[in-house]
């Protein structure tokens, strides 16, 4: 069996026993019964060694991991000092808070360091409403424009393919760093790398595998991640989105006439389609008009990453600082205005009332079941 | 999430280009607008409960008198700011109740304040000695009030200390209100006078020593509390027009024999819980 696919198992093992252990508790029945069936497996593995049993071997074998990983974890909940790292972002927040007005630095902070907390309640739920919150963070999406951005960058001074995707990955570290390492941008970096090396594949319908298997490692390194992080199980659900479904709603979104408008219709068709019920089981609301006003707020962010990059290489010289931060000015002013105009339509957001977890075990083989038709069909497959 | 091979970024098309430059000729077409059109004017902010009033002249000059009670101030600043200019020029604190300095703290952090003056009369709050932690941060310049000072813009008097009298540094006050830094402002030969928190007290010694005089807008002391704007200080500076900075309270600010006072003088009334920020021209 290929490496990759034995990962690949291990991985949905190992959430697998995650998952059981944060619904059931820990339990020695459950030990018990997940000991015997390994050694039962095991045992039929040894003497008949057909793919089949050393699959489940696996899989029973990675559940139980998962759920000793889990029930021996310990979070460290202990102030940790201000790290180097952590220092440089304060820095650089410091510096755009001299130069840009308040409003429009606290969004710049959110976009560009992921520090949300200057950000007004008032426009928090503005973005909520319009399903556009995401922006406010580095998620995979903000780093894989960097990334894309940086390996352009690499060809057009004449590196190799090979070198510029590397010098993109050197970026995105350095970037990480710059910004102090927070645990949600180190994720988002895995992810935006993973994605810009799929991309250049050519294939990103197929590139599922590594996405799981980085899931498989940051669930490791923090099994509570996967449960308890509302932030980790929509960025990881919405890239699993996008590589299953993007194909499906590139079809539907056939008629529209522009390209880039068509792309990101699609993309956040396909990003919610899988994250639904997480928004609905913790917040009770679905934005409708997230998809029309992702259109005008994902653009944003490819100028903005471009010139924060730019302040975050020469925050030092003041005139550059500005030359790099006014231009933000306007594009945030008008991202702000944009909306709170999409927010403030009264039915940019539906209230459905929270759900039980009920709804994931009901949603998600339904769209498991939905995806197998797809497949069947060919409606996957990009036009 | 945009995708497209990114070796077709490398040729920069003319739409990028010609993009890019409407985008920074619209950029430089605001800041020059924003640079010709001030005029001078006074914002009376609509902070809610407490005060904070905006002076502006041309030239990207701005005077910021209190912070009102909360963080909010600072977004609401920048609505008259261009948005290159994050200097004040001059801050005063007229006195170091929560309702006039919380905002201060925040616009110290968001701002750079160049000039600040206050009274730096003693007053016990956690709130009163971390502003004074922040101010030594700042670098600003300090002065410290008193009867007489003049604030020039060129070789104009914009600003005249009325009160405090005298120095108060390091002193203490039963009501602190006393205190209270008063102010008049000359804006093209309309003079208005912000009387801050003061009360009966620093009104009527304005008044014993011929401080206040005829004058255009009055800022009513206190939000409109009934211990001040006596009908005496009314008397002597006659406004024609009367500011009341003042949102929901429990304590009846503003009283209903003040704004019959002023009434009755003939004074119009402008609220800022009624009609948001008040703007003089």
């Amino acid at each position: 069996m290929h490496i990759s696919r034995v990962l690949t198992i291990i991985a949905f093992g190992f959430m697998l026993g995650v998952g059981l252990y944060s619904a059931v508790g820990f339990s020695w029945w459950i030990i018990a019964v997940l000991i015997l069936a390994l050694s039962a497996v095991g045992v039929i593995e040894v003497t008949d060694g057909s793919k089949e049993t050393l699959f489940s071997f696996l899989i029973v074998f990675s559940v139980l991991v998962g759920f000793l990983r889990l029930a021996t974890f310990a979070e460290d909940f202990s102030v940790a000092e201000k790290t180097f790292w952590e220092k440089s972002r304060s820095v650089l927040m410091e510096k755009t808070n001299d130069i840009l007005p308040p409003s429009e630095s606290a969004v710049f902070n959110a976009m560009v360091f992921g520090y949300e907390k200057e950000i007004s309640e008032d426009l928090k739920t503005a973005f909520n409403n319009t399903g556009t919150r995401h922006v406010l963070a580095i998620s995979g999406m903000n780093i894989s424009i960097i990334a894309m951005m940086l390996m352009s960058f690499g060809l057009m001074v004449g590196m190799w393919r090979k070198h510029s995707f590397w010098f993109a990955v050197l970026g995105v570290v350095s970037f990480i760093f710059l910004v102090g390492c927070p645990p949600s941008a180190v994720r988002a970096g895995i992810m935006g790398i993973i994605l810009l090396w799929a991309k250049n594949r050519g294939r990103l319908a197929k590139e599922w595998r590594p996405v799981v298997i980085a899931g498989f490692f940051m669930t490791a390194l923090n099994p509570t991640l996967l449960v308890f992080n509302i932030g980790f199980q929509l960025s990881f659900l919405a890239v699993l989105g996008i590589i299953f479904f993007n194909g499906f709603w590139g079809r539907v979104f056939k008629w529209v006439p522009v390209k880039f408008a068509r792309d990101l219709l699609s993309l956040s068709m396909a990003a919610q389609i899988t994250t639904l019920p997480v928004l609905i089981y913790n917040f009770g609301t679905v934005s409708v008009i997230s998809p029309i006003a992702n259109i005008f707020v994902v653009p944003v962010l490819t100028p903005i990453m471009f010139l924060g990059l730019g302040f975050s290489a020469f925050f030092w010289w003041p005139i550059a600082a500005k030359i790099f931060l006014w231009p933000c000015w306007l594009i945030l002013k008008v991202t702000v205005r944009i909306v709170e105009f999409f927010g403030a339509i009264p039915w940019a957001s539906v209230q459905v009332g929270k759900s039980g977890l009920i709804l994931f075990a009901v949603y998600y083989p339904l769209l498991f079941l939905f995806w197998k038709f797809l497949e069947r069909k060919g409606l996957n497959e990009k036009v | 999430m945009d995708i497209q091979c990114p070796g077709r970024m490398i040729n920069i098309s003319k739409k990028f280009i010609l993009g890019t430059l409407a985008f920074l000729t619209a950029l430089v077409f605001i800041a020059v607008y924003q640079k010709t059109s001030q005029k001078p004017e006074v914002v009376f902010l609509d902070v809610g409960q407490g005060d904070s009033i905006l002076v502006i002249l041309p030239g990207d000059i701005q005077i910021l008198i209190d912070g009102g009670p909360s963080d909010k101030i600072s977004a609401k600043l920048s609505k008259y700011f261009p948005f290159y200019d994050k200097d004040i020029e001059l801050a005063i604190l007229t006195h170091p109740h929560t309702d006039h300095l919380n905002g201060l703290v925040s616009v110290f952090k968001d701002y750079n304040v160049k000039n600040f003056i206050w009274s730096g009369a003693n007053y016990e709050s956690k709130l009163y000695s971390n502003f004074v932690e922040v101010l030594k941060k700042e670098g600003s310049v300090i002065y410290l009030a008193k009867a007489g000072d003049v604030v020039s813009y060129g070789n104009q008097p914009i600003l005249k200390i009325l009160s405090p009298p005298e120095i108060l540094l390091g002193k203490s006050f039963k009501d602190v209100h006393d205190s209270d830094v008063v102010s008049e402002i000359d804006l093209g030969g309309k003079k208005l006078l912000l009387m801050g928190d003061s009360n009966e007290v620093v009104e009527s010694r304005l008044t014993a020593s011929n401080a206040v005089t005829d004058i255009d807008v009055l800022k009513v002391g206190h939000h409109g509390s009934k211990t001040a704007t006596s009908p005496q200080l009314l008397q002597i500076a006659r406004p024609e027009e009367a500011v009341i900075s003042v949102g929901n309270n429990s304590y009846g600010h503003p009283a209903a024999n003040v704004l019959s006072n002023l009434s009755n003088i003939g004074a119009k009334i402008f609220r800022t819980d009624k009609i948001g920020d008040v703007i003089y021209k």
